[in-house]
């Protein structure tokens, strides 16, 4: 499927598991942090599925790369000037995957160029999972008319295709590093809020909770607490989808040419500037910058349902 | 039945109102915003206040709102900001562009709904076989191929390499309705690589779906009677157990709508077609605030149609919800 309800279907089809499991009768639930032998079970869950491990480790090759190789590589990113007499070189002694349209080293580029993507998509993930977890918690947790209200107003943002906001977003504040970061953040985490809200609702009226009322403890304790901690795995999931729906929005946007404006880069630009020139033979503008990530993509949705094996494991458990 | 129908549309109308309401709330609050944006960085303070004059962005919130509510229900969404195009109502400028995106994500969705569900039913059917293994690969790999990537590696492929397909589309010399498939109808070869595109990313969810969805239905009680009753294994499978395991499918149809109408964004993008995904993107970069916004609206009414029009055929088709009201 396509960019992003896809991540928004995956979170979807995450809650209706969830919502199912919390009709059948409530067992104990237990503290989180106090349970140390289902967090072993649950990575070796993780563990037995190769394919989620191999995933896993190419993410953490790929955030090496970009972040520990340019202390090894070292290319010229930034000085055009310099750049000008090794334009759309091909792959060649001092250029292992050849030049691009300005004269940057491609294998060098890349690096550069992932660094802002993963820099971007990490900040909007977190901004997108602390709103989404916040909202989703508070609205079910207080309920009454406020949650009503607050979901209708996730209705309406879920019902704006996502590439579309976005771009009504940008096309009102224009575009820089950090407003990117801003608007792929605040536009990102209405499903999350929504799952987020289930999950609350499922646990605010649940034993220890009623425990810690009883004794006098007051909302904020609850949440913080005692809700907040047993939804950390929900979290987890949230969090790797968001991570991945982020860094594929940046990459679309960079695409559509409305990526991190020069001098910076990232990969969806390259991909833009290289497909540009495609045409006149630069295969090696296109195909590396592709391969990498389209695999980094599918590692992520390898990863997003190795968690969801694993979590499922917790439920079993309960 | 109409109950069930009256509410639904009611529901409907309300998200619209929400959308409307945020798509007129932006520019409102971010008016001296976009008078910069259009006149540049060099406009002194006395051409910014004329801006938000004539653009009515100085008046009191209420009273915008009001205006904009009153234009809408006119079918009036403003005037473009853009250079090329200033001063011509929004919808002036949209209205050529709705038809192409339209008719390109209505046939795609025909074209990979009966593709999936053929997919999926033989999957399930023949669960666990070399078919189904190959086809869950498959099918994994498409849904998580980003939209751009797909149409740019079927450029690659079938037109710069192959040269099977071209690797644009004309720009269309009609602005009629049903211009979109006379154009489609003149020259085909144009459209396959879009169409198939489209087409293919939303194949992935769909077959995943639909897989489940008749494992799930074939253990059911139901179709255990009629095995048991001697019914063939045909009948069993199209009387009993199609119908019910293709129901779900349309909901899921209806929710895939949005991420439809991204990847034609994208879609129309790389395959230099002016729908409205082009549009939105030329006008974005021109910061045409008011025809973004349109733009937004119409893409989100047509999503909420279609989660109507989704939400009503299960209830036509499905006696449960027809008389309950329940999902």
């Amino acid at each position: 499927m396509t960019f992003p309800a896809d991540w928004e279907a995956e979170k979807m089809a995450v809650m209706d598991q969830r919502e199912e499991h919390h009709h059948l009768p409530a067992a104990e639930a237990g503290e989180v942090r106090g349970n140390e032998r289902m967090w072993v079970q649950m990575l070796r869950v993780f563990v037995h599925n190769k394919i989620a491990v191999l995933s896993a480790l190419y993410v953490i090759g790929v955030v090496l790369f970009c972040f520990v190789g340019p202390l090894f590589y070292h290319s010229n990113q930034t000085d055009a000037s310099a750049s000008l007499f090794s334009v759309n070189l091909s792959p060649q002694k001092g250029f292992p995957l050849g030049t691009d349209y300005e004269g940057f080293d491609i294998l060098g580029r890349l690096m550069f160029a992932g660094q802002s993507s993963l820099e971007l998509g990490f900040l909007a993930a977190m901004i997108s999972l602390v709103v989404g977890v916040g909202y989703g918690v508070l609205s079910g947790y207080i309920g009454g008319w406020l949650d009503a209200l607050l979901m209708r107003f996730i209705d309406v943002m879920l019902s704006i295709p996502g590439l579309f906001l976005l771009l009504a977003v940008i096309s009102l504040f224009g575009r820089s590093k950090t407003l990117l970061i801003l608007t792929l953040g605040l536009t990102g985490w209405f499903g999350d809020a929504r799952l987020l809200r289930g999950e609350a609702i499922a646990l605010r009226d649940r034993e220890f909770a009623q425990a810690v009322r009883a004794m006098g403890g007051g909302s904020g304790r609850i949440i913080w607490r005692h809700i907040l901690p047993n939804t950390v795995s929900t979290m987890m999931t949230v969090a790797t989808f968001a991570l991945a729906g982020s860094i594929l929005a940046l990459t679309s946007l960079g695409f559509l040419g409305l990526g991190i404006p020069l001098p910076e880069t990232d990969w969806g630009t390259m991909i833009q500037f290289g497909s540009n020139n495609f045409q006149i033979g630069c295969w090696w503008q296109v195909y590396p910058v592709c391969a990498l990530f389209l695999l980094l993509v599918i590692s992520f949705n390898y990863i997003g349902d190795a968690m969801r094996d694993m979590f499922e494991v917790r439920l079993r458990e309960r | 039945m109409l109950g069930y129908l009256f509410r639904r549309i009611l529901q409907g109308i309300g998200v619209l109102f929400g959308v409307s309401f945020m798509t007129f709330l932006l520019p409102s609050i971010m008016g001296g915003n976009i008078a910069r944006g259009v006149l540049g960085p060099h406009a002194g303070p006395q051409a910014l206040k004329e801006f938000l004059h004539s653009h009515g962005l100085d008046q009191p919130f209420l009273i915008q709102y009001y205006h904009y509510m009153i234009g809408l229900f006119h079918g009036n969404l403003g005037t473009s900001l853009n250079p090329s195009t200033l001063d011509e109502s929004v919808w002036q400028v949209v209205s050529p562009y709705i038809p192409r995106t339209l008719w390109l994500v209505i046939i795609s969705i025909f074209f990979s709904t009966t593709i999936s569900i053929i997919i999926g039913m033989f999957q399930g059917l023949r669960r666990n076989s070399i078919f189904d293994h190959t086809m869950t690969f498959f099918v994994f790999l498409l849904y998580s191929f980003p939209a751009f990537l797909f149409s740019l590696m079927t450029i690659i492929v079938f037109s710069l390499t192959l040269h099977w397909f071209p690797p644009a589309i004309d720009s269309p010399t009609a602005n009629g309705f049903f211009s979109p498939l006379v154009q489609m109808w003149d020259s085909p070869s144009q459209f396959v690589l879009p169409l198939a595109t489209l087409t293919v990313l939303g194949i992935g969810g769909l077959t995943r779906f639909m897989r489940g969805s008749i494992l799930e239905t074939m253990v059911q009680d139901y179709v255990r009677t009629a095995r048991a009753k001697g019914c063939s294994p045909n009948r069993v499978l199209f009387r009993h157990a199609f119908r019910n395991a293709v129901l779900p499918t349309i909901t899921i149809l209806g929710l895939s709508l949005p991420a439809l109408f991204g990847g034609a964004l994208i879609t129309e993008q790389v395959f230099n077609y002016p729908g409205m995904g082009q549009l939105t993107v030329l006008s974005t970069n021109a910061r045409d605030v008011p025809v973004v916004m349109g733009l937004t609206l119409l893409v989100t009414i047509a999503t909420v149609a279609g989660n109507l029009l989704a939400d009503i055929g299960i209830a036509i088709a499905d006696p449960r919800i027809r008389l309950t009201g329940k999902r």
